[in-house]
């Protein structure tokens, strides 16, 4: 068991910056904006999904009505749908560890647990691995929150690490040339929506655009 | 005024969305290969376009009052890109950016 925690421990390493600095921007963005403490708490115990949660607090912050909320979240998560798609035959050998090993699918346990075939067949460090990676998330939650009530006075501009997160994710996907149309096309429709419909309602005017357009270019 | 039966609800249909959309290809375990090859072409081609719309999203309220401040956050922007582009390193890019802007429209002066 402890060879196995350590093994979990050293793949998880890098894994653990990243979710302790992005956990942390925002356990301290949800104090800025006033929420309560069990509010950002309990959606990374059980959502725990990066770039939803924070761009979630913009929507709770403006009050963003169920049914759009409910339809946002499915489109910023689409790409978890392609993880476990690859993921069949490891899964199936997950026995009782298996639905927390779905729940906890994010984009970092997905690259470590494809990018390694031995951990499909150690369900052990692959559960270890998963858990570990979520209790960096709520860490970093812990400690923004922590530092939020200790910061006497608002920090400005804590709301800027969404910016960054989605900025440099857009950079990453650009690099692949095949992407480029499509996101040139997605920034004329976000543009035109804002232009349109204003700050409120334009990402789910332009995301109700985007999907159609796709589903009806795929055919 | 967020009242506390608002913030439950919406956290739960974050809860709820965010489950079904990793569940879903479970759910789809032997179906129809069309629909799970259509599926995964979504999966593929919709986040790269997601990203740009929700960087257009973080930006919408850039310049105006309660927004994010143009001038930090061209700067920040910039030195995000050169980070990235010459390092090839996306967190402490990251990390980087938000520091400095956080650190320039803290320090009170305007740009």
């Amino acid at each position: 068991m402890f060879t196995k925690i350590k093994k979990a421990l050293v793949l998880t390493l890098p894994v653990m910056t990243g979710y302790l600095s992005v956990g942390m921007a925002f356990g301290l963005m949800s104090v800025q904006m006033g929420l309560p403490a069990w509010c950002p708490l309990i959606m990374s115990v059980l959502v725990y999904a990066g770039a939803l949660q924070l761009v979630s607090l913009a929507w709770l912050a403006s009050q963003m009505g169920l049914l759009s909320i409910f339809f946002l979240s499915l489109i910023v998560n689409a790409r978890q749908v392609l993880y476990g798609l690859s993921l069949y035959g490891p899964f199936r050998r997950m026995g009782k560890l298996k639905p927390y090993m779905v729940f906890s699918l994010t984009d970092e346990t997905y690259a470590l647990l494809s990018s390694r075939p031995d951990l499909a067949e150690d369900k052990t460090t692959a559960f270890l691995l998963a858990a570990l990676n979520q209790s960096y998330w709520i860490g970093g939650t812990l400690l923004g929150l922590g530092l939020g009530r200790f910061l006497s006075q608002t920090l400005l501009g804590v709301e800027f690490s969404l910016v960054a997160l989605f900025a440099s994710m857009m950079l990453t996907a650009f690099e692949n040339k095949a992407n480029r149309p499509l996101m040139a096309y997605a920034l004329a429709v976000g543009l035109i929506s804002l232009l349109l419909v204003g700050p409120d309602y334009f990402l789910l005017l332009a995301m109700g655009v985007l999907v159609l357009s796709v589903l009806w270019k795929e055919g | 005024m967020l009242t506390n039966g608002y913030l439950i609800s919406a956290v739960l249909v974050l809860i709820v969305a965010n489950l079904l959309t990793r569940a879903l290809p479970f759910f789809l375990e032997g179906a129809d290969p069309a629909l799970t090859e259509r599926l995964s072409r979504l999966g593929k081609v919709l986040p790269p376009a997601m990203m740009v719309l929700l960087l257009v999203y973080g930006l919408r309220d850039l310049g105006q009052v309660g927004g994010l401040e143009v001038g930090p956050a061209l700067l920040a922007l910039g030195l995000l890109w050169l980070v990235h582009h010459f390092f090839k390193r996306p967190l402490p890019a990251m990390i980087l950016s938000t520091v400095v802007y956080v650190w320039l429209v803290n320090m009170g002066g305007t740009l």
